[in-house]
């Protein structure tokens, strides 16, 4: 909402200096987003007359004048009679008449308001000083115009010589609060509204516009003489509809003074009909609309120059075409004022181009009325149609402004002209007008929640200061009601947001911190896990990333995703992003061909992130779809063997089951499990177990010279939480080690192996010996690959007594045979 | 003439050939059914031209993809590979990790870390957001009525999946879709007499054009704070403190009226600014003092009601805080989009 500060004055006699009145703004009603200053446009434009004109010897279509700019500006170049010599190319140019003249040295305001400032300077256009130039309504940033020269009425002559912006109440600052802040206000939406909060934060008198104040309902409904029949299909999409014909007019462009004070808040001025309805709508959040009631009635079938006007919701097929020119065809219901034949406003939004009020008009039909917001915003949406009118109504602007602002509006667009009649017409249907709750509580309720210590009689003149009608009761009891533009106010907590405001804002409270509770905090445990897993990885040189949630489906089928399981976006916000991941690889290898390509040859990305299946068992208690959390890695090292990079990987899972204390089981992936996605090759794959749960798996990422991984958390941390570190007493007896190397054919695996020896050292460990086996390496020699040796450092020891060497050979022995046995391996000496 | 049908015909046959490995990508994009549907874009009606011609794009666009993903050159691994042993044949240790120093958590994460340290300390448990929710959780339950325009502002992005009462799911637009959750969970506290303290972090998304001070994905810290007598000044202490001790100075705050449907009343909170001595010259970071950290204000009383708490006897404050803004004052850095770009460049500067 923009403030001009001139305007504002209107209504508020100021107290305050203008940087305080910004602090209160800010600190009391809402972020000021931006100030502009005004007169660094209009100050220094001057009021002048055009004494003379006569032609430019070198250019037909330009003229020299002088002008009168009175005492101003005095360094200029007078010629004779004090005269100032400008050309101009105007085509309104007239001895006599009144400009606005931009002397040498100032900015094209319009210019000001681009990049590019244009500073005017005295220069020769066509071999003839032009000391600045005279300026059109576009120039000057008032509006749209720039076929000629703004004219100033002559009955202005006596401010030639004077500031432009002095006269036309232009040098003042203009203030932009954030609407966001008046989401829930629908009167912070007009002036009157802002101008009484910032006269009641600021201390400053409030001048109350008498006629905003309702005097006497009027009873008025269906008038007698029949020009105009209303009918209102539902009112529960339209509460209450009013409208007065207006006759006699003659359609023109506003008073100057109106069209500038429209432009400086941001609202383009039409005509003197359409400009009034603005500025009460600017002033109060009142919107209206006016229609040319001579197109209205070819509009429709009425044969006794009746009109019917009927607010309904549009039937299938209908069209419309907008004031913006945009054609509306209607294939959901929207609400519309229409007449017995076809719809002619989007109601509450916009006009028809064909009812529209211009020049030839004479007899209008002025609406002031209010629709259903939600319905309203609603169809906004589905059409695409925004407008000033829509924003307040969507706010809930009040029923009982709508008499009001249709008196007052009225008798201003009829004394605009002094030759107009007011056809007092009033037509109007309504249902009743709810009444703003009255609200009961004590101050405490109030101090409790701002941490505050204030009377009822403070409480009671701060709302007093906005017009809520306070009675205070017995044992600080306040009844309060509010008054009726206030269509926000509910419950007793609105009553607290307006006292923590009113009362020089919230900052003023002191802080006091909560009382606390001894009892420990609880940290959700994956999230701890969490900080651990990326402790871990990142201390040894892995980087975290984090990746979008959302993919596309070419993406997810290229991944062998089931589409069928995923979350698909009705609304994504491009072709990239349609479906939630079922994986994390798929956005870490995009991440690491971005890296590849800036030559890193060496790194591991991780993610540690969620991923979602729309499957019937992942689901919470509710049945809404589970956040399936996940650990990411991939690694890439162009400067070793791809083979040997598997390795590498699985030393960042080592790590993690090393700090987590748990053991992960590597088995090599068989097709018939289908547990998380196959980013990978399915050949030479890993399937890791935890506790014999499905942790993920491991292997060569589709084509890329890349290994990762990717596992479960929650059987991670299922693992984490079960795992125990036991204690075992330390022996008292020394301990014998001895080397293994075991020969196996290469189609053995590691896993085969250390499953047979570790059965044998079981038995061992029962019978009290505490026997740790430490793989050391896997040999190959160039020229048997056909076999390999698998060596272990086996350390023996005894709880109860020193193992005499022949015990220890019998370990060994025993090894060795069980895996002859089972797997044909021979002990390499 | 060949429709649109025919084209997501033809997809499906592609997908099935892909998978049963009779054809490959490459082989299929010279493929004569699908050359001929190419040519046939020229043939079709103007005015379903386009959409024809998108959808071509599309199945050229999964070939390629396939294509660049699956050929089968270059994947030549002995077939007695041993993916459960823990070293390569002859492969040796120390392995050859990347340089250790170059390690680094997401700087996002970083904060995220610090700051729930921080509230942790101060008393505040920790839960984690969702990612994917339902209507009532994200709104109905936090006093937005059904239609309110409210809703819209928060750019949703909904799915085509429902929730059991036919609304669709949505991927959450703050972590405030936490809040009747945890507030139900923890009731049980406010009849121990104790008071319901938390932070929720977590990931949250909007349906914003992407630029470089705004992503469609980001990450919030939400905090919520019940008890008996609980006021705005509890509030304003709360994070002055909590903002004073991540940032390891004494600040001074700003509070500004705002609007939020699950407040009331409500603020914008900022704090002055940690980077600078707040002199309003020429500080990169605030260049006027202070800096917008946070919204936050009264819970509502109907968002209490919803999670069965008497806001008569229990009042209490929340707050939602974005982690991607203050990280990048934090640091300096020029775009939110560096965050997901995934380059090392980035990520190692924040070892």
């Amino acid at each position: 909402m923009k403030i001009n500060l001139n305007w504002l004055a209107e209504y508020v006699d100021l107290r305050v200096s203008f940087e305080e009145l910004v602090e209160s703004i800010n600190i009391q009603l809402g972020e000021i987003e931006s100030i502009e200053d005004l007169s660094l446009k209009y100050k220094a434009p001057i009021i002048v007359e055009v004494v003379s004109i006569k032609k430019h010897p070198h250019a037909d279509n330009l003229s020299i004048c002088l002008i009168d700019a009175g005492k101003s500006h005095p360094h200029i170049k007078r010629q004779a009679n004090q005269l100032v010599q400008v050309v101009c190319g105007a085509s309104n140019l007239t001895a006599g008449m009144l400009a606005v003249w931009l002397p040498p040295g100032s900015a094209v305001p319009s210019s000001l308001s681009t990049n590019q400032t244009v500073v005017l300077n005295s220069k020769k256009i066509r071999q003839i000083i032009s000391e600045g130039m005279l300026a059109s309504l576009s120039e000057l940033d008032l509006g749209s115009d720039k076929t000629g020269i703004l004219e100033i009425p002559t009955a202005k002559k006596q401010y030639v010589g004077q500031s432009f912006g002095d006269v036309y109440g232009l040098n003042t600052h203009v203030l932009d609060i954030e609407n966001k802040m008046f989401t829930h206000r629908p009167d912070c939406f007009g002036l009157l509204g802002l101008a009484r909060e910032i006269s009641a934060i600021t201390k400053s008198p409030f001048e109350k516009p008498d006629w905003y104040y309702i005097g006497k309902e009027s009873n008025l409904s269906q008038s007698a003489d029949n020009k105009l029949r209303l009918t209102i299909e539902d009112t529960n999409l339209c509460s209450q509809f009013r409208v007065r014909l207006i006759q006699n007019l003659t359609v023109q462009s506003s008073d100057l003074k109106l069209q500038f004070q429209l432009a400086s808040v941001g609202i383009k001025p039409i005509n003197n009909i359409v400009d009034w309805t603005n500025y009460f709508m600017y002033l109060t959040g009142q919107p209206s609309h006016a229609f040319d009631y001579d197109k209205l009635l070819q509009l429709s079938q009425s044969q006794d120059q009746s009109l019917n006007l009927i607010i309904r919701e549009t039937k299938k097929g209908e069209t419309l075409k907008l004031l913006n020119d945009k054609i509306l065809r209607f294939n959901q219901p929207a609400l519309v004022i229409a007449t017995d034949k076809q719809p002619v406003a989007l109601a509450g939004i916009m006009g028809g181009v064909e009812s529209e009020v211009n020049q030839s008009t004479t007899k209008i039909v002025l609406e002031v009325a209010n629709f259903n917001q939600y319905h309203l915003h609603r169809t906004s949406m589905r059409y695409g149609i925004f407008s000033e009118a829509l924003t307040r109504f969507t706010k809930g602007q009040s029923l009982k402004q709508i008499m009001p602002v249709s008196n007052r509006l009225s008798s201003f667009i009829a004394g605009g002209n002094k030759q107009t009649k007011l056809l007092d017409s009033i037509y109007e249907v309504k249902s009743s007008h709810p009444n703003n709750p009255t609200i009961n509580l004590k101050t405490q309720f109030i101090n409790d929640r701002l941490g505050s210590n204030l009377t009822s009689q403070q409480i009671s003149q701060l709302l007093q200061d906005v017009e809520f009608e306070v009675e205070t009761r017995p044992s600080e009891a306040l009844e309060i009601k509010a008054p009726f533009w206030r269509t926000d106010i509910a419950i007793a907590e609105d009553i607290v947001e307006e006292i923590g405001r009113l009362n020089g804002g919230y900052q003023t409270l002191k802080p006091v911190l909560p009382r606390r509770s001894l009892s420990p905090a609880q940290i959700d445990p994956l999230l701890s896990l969490k900080s651990k897993l990326r402790q871990i990885l990142a201390s040894r040189g892995a980087n975290e990333v984090i990746n979008y949630s959302f993919i596309s489906k070419n993406l997810a089928l290229c991944n062998q995703e089931d589409l069928r399981q995923a979350f698909e976006l009705t609304n994504p916000l491009n072709p990239q992003l349609e479906v939630y991941r079922q994986s994390l690889i798929s956005s870490l290898v995009q991440a690491a061909e971005i890296n590849l390509q800036s030559n890193h040859d060496n790194f591991a990305l991780f993610e540690i992130g969620c991923v979602h299946q729309n499957k019937s068992d992942l689901v919470d208690q509710e049945g809404l779809p589970l956040d399936l959390p996940r650990l990411g890695l991939i690694y890439i090292n162009k400067t070793q063997k791809l083979t040997d990079n598997f390795y590498t990987a699985r030393h960042y899972l080592d790590l993690i089951a090393n700090d987590l204390n748990i053991e992960i089981d590597y088995d090599v992936f068989d097709s018939a499990d289908e547990y998380l996605y196959q980013n990978y090759q399915p050949k030479h794959l890993a399937s890791l177990r935890v506790n014999n749960n499905y942790l993920g798996l491991m292997g060569f990422i589709n084509n890329q010279s890349a290994v990762g991984f990717e596992l479960d958390l929650r059987v991670l941390l299922e693992g984490y939480q079960k795992s125990q570190k036991v204690y075992t007493p330390i022996s008292r007896f020394p301990k014998s080690t001895q080397d293994l190397t075991l020969q196996v054919e290469t189609a053995i695996t590691y896993r085969q192996l250390s499953q047979v020896i570790n059965q044998v050292l079981n038995q061992y460990c029962q019978k009290g010996w505490k026997i740790n086996l430490r793989f050391l390496d896997i040999f190959q020699s160039e020229t048997t690959t056909n076999v390999k040796n698998i060596s272990f450092r086996i350390e023996v020891n005894h709880l109860s007594k020193t193992p005499f060497k022949g015990e220890v050979s019998s370990i060994i022995k025993d090894i060795v045979l069980a895996c002859q046995k089972t797997l044909k391996a021979r002990q390499v000496i | 003439m060949p429709t649109i049908n025919d084209i997501l015909d033809l997809r499906r046959q592609f997908e099935a050939e892909i998978k049963e490995n009779s054809k490959t990508a490459y082989e299929l994009l010279k493929d004569k059914r699908f050359k001929d549907l190419v040519l046939a874009i020229k043939h079709q009606d103007p005015k379903s031209r386009q959409a024809f011609g998108q959808a071509i794009n599309e199945l050229k666009q999964f070939l390629t993809q396939h294509k660049k993903l699956k050929s089968k050159d270059s994947f030549n691994i002995d077939e007695n590979f041993d993916v459960t042993a823990p070293l390569n044949i002859n492969q040796s240790r120390p392995l050859n990790l990347p340089n250790l120093i170059n390690g680094s958590v997401h700087p996002i994460m970083k904060a995220q870390n610090d700051l729930v340290e921080v509230f942790v300390k101060m008393g505040f448990d920790v839960i984690e957001s969702r990612q994917l929710d339902s209507q009532f959780y994200m709104f109905d339950s936090l006093n937005f009525p059904k239609q309110h325009p409210a809703r819209e502002e928060f750019d949703n992005f909904l799915l085509k999946q429902t929730d059991a009462s036919g609304q669709p799911l949505l991927a959450p637009a703050h972590t405030s879709t936490m809040q009747n959750r945890v507030l139900k969970a923890q009731k049980y506290l406010l009849d121990e007499d104790q008071v319901i303290a938390c932070v929720i972090p977590g990931r949250v998304f909007r349906n914003e054009d992407v630029d470089a001070s705004h992503d469609h994905m980001f990450y919030q810290l939400e905090g919520i704070y019940v008890g008996k007598k609980v006021s705005v000044a509890n509030l304003i202490a709360t994070l002055k403190q909590a903002m004073s001790s991540y940032f390891q100075q004494d600040l001074k705050i700003k509070i500004q009226p705002f609007y939020f449907p699950f407040t009331e009343p409500s603020f914008e909170f900022a704090i002055s600014c940690p980077f600078c001595d707040q002199t309003k010259t020429d500080c990169r970071i605030c260049g006027e003092g202070y800096i917008e950290l946070l919204g936050c204000g009264l819970i509502h009383p109907n968002v209490l009601k919803q999670a069965d708490i008497d806001s008569q006897i229990y009042t209490g404050f929340a707050w939602g805080l974005g982690l991607n803004r203050l990280t990048m004052l934090k640091y300096g850095i020029e775009d939110i989009r560096h965050f997901t770009s995934g380059k090392l460049e980035f990520l190692r500067q924040f070892k």
